[in-house]
């Protein structure tokens, strides 16, 4: 990609920007801030000689890592000063406004979790990466994935029981991959 | 099944992955009989469902438009990469927030120049078309009085607007830094001052360094 291959560097983009957008998204509520991670992500792939070795995990595992340092450094920087976002929304007013406030408490509860919580369930449970992706992501053991996310999904069902009734539970297949 | 086994997959069995089909069913036989596991199955339930509908809002958003032709841009012009620099296609947002509050927090040095704003339509960077971004500001080019503006807005003509101030701050090299501002080194100390063009609405347009 160094070697400025577009089309190459393109069809890149256009595979990951968007998983890797949702991913700053969802863990910093900060549409502004997922914008410049997204470019960040790949500016990096731009400066990088070693580039991605696919020996050390999956490209998933490679780019949401380091979606998830940069992110990280922003959110640690700018630590209470995150509006939650307004990303774009379908067409229909009154059903987008429903689904807003019902789904902004989901996200604010899950933007109060401590951020080692918050990224693997986020991660996991919302970027539908499997654990071991989710652990070479986030440079850990599984073991600490599942963990972490077993606390934070805790911490997240104590935080939404506090505020309202949860929706009611349904089968839940396995979320996006 | 143990109560204590019964947690350790409870959020897998919750989630509907991970777990193997005779795991699944063996925990979910526990929690027919154990009404304490079976209402902490619907606790975890409960948060996947509302996970679901969370990632279902999310599900499409993407980048704007305006990240890829700024990735283009310097994956065409690669020199700052190959020199070690940081090649910023556009400043960060938190610039222009850092900017509003630093202009706020020291009014005592704004000096507004409603009679230059003619004459700083000239300086004025043209419109940027949107979806692309500043452009790249290296030290020497964005410091000085002589230094042009740099826009810090997308799609507008600022040339066009009816009312224009010059606001004078004074910032610390390492907040900029700290920001990304390619202009300032991370080594440097002390202040720097620069120019913002605010328009009538209070959003900063345009930033020049003087200092």
């Amino acid at each position: 990609m160094r070697d400025g291959d577009e089309a190459a560097f393109t069809a890149l983009y256009r595979r990951w920007q968007g998983p890797l957008y949702r991913y700053a998204l969802r863990v910093s509520g900060s549409p502004a801030l997922a914008e410049d991670v997204t470019q960040e992500v790949f500016m990096a792939l731009l400066r990088r000689n070693e580039g991605y070795d696919p020996r050390r995990g999956e490209v998933s595992s490679y780019l949401h890592g380091i979606a998830r340092n940069l992110a990280r450094r922003r959110i640690e920087r700018e630590r209470g000063h995150l509006p939650l976002g307004e990303e774009a929304g379908p067409d229909d007013p009154l059903a987008d406004l429903v689904r807003r406030e019902r789904t902004d408490l989901v996200w604010e509860a899950v933007l109060g979790l401590p951020l080692h919580y918050r990224e693997v369930v986020v991660l996991c449970d919302l970027q539908g990466l499997s654990y071991e992706e989710a652990a070479s992501a986030v440079g850990c053991a599984v073991g600490t994935v599942r963990s972490r996310l077993h606390r934070g999904r805790e911490q997240l069902g104590t935080r939404l029981r506090s505020v309202r009734p949860m929706p009611a539970a349904e089968a839940a297949p396995r979320m996006m991959r | 099944m143990s109560c204590e086994d019964f947690e350790d997959d409870v959020v897998d069995l919750a989630r509907g992955g991970e777990l193997g089909e005779a795991g699944r069913a063996e925990a979910l036989a526990h929690a027919e009989a154990c009404l304490r596991c079976a209402a902490r199955l619907e606790d975890e339930r409960a948060v996947t469902s509302a996970l679901r509908a969370l990632g279902a809002r999310t599900a499409g958003a993407e980048a704007p438009a305006r990240v890829e032709a700024a990735l283009l841009r310097a994956l065409r012009d690669p020199g700052p990469i190959d020199a070690g620099g940081v090649v910023t296609a556009r400043p960060s947002r938190a610039i222009e927030l850092l900017l509003l509050a630093a202009a706020a927090a020291i009014l005592a040095a704004i000096v507004v120049v409603p009679p230059r704003a003619d004459r700083l339509r000239d300086t004025l960077p043209p419109a940027l078309p949107a979806g692309s971004p500043a452009t790249p500001v290296v030290a020497e080019e964005a410091a000085g009085e002589n230094a042009e503006f740099v826009a810090l807005s997308y799609g507008e003509d600022l040339r066009e607007l009816d009312s224009l101030q010059v606001v004078s701050v004074e910032l610390p090299r390492t907040a900029l830094a700290a920001l990304g501002w390619p202009a300032v080194e991370s080594a440097q100390t002390g202040s720097v001052t620069a120019e913002v063009i605010v328009g009538h609405d209070g959003v900063a347009r345009a930033i020049r360094f003087v200092d």
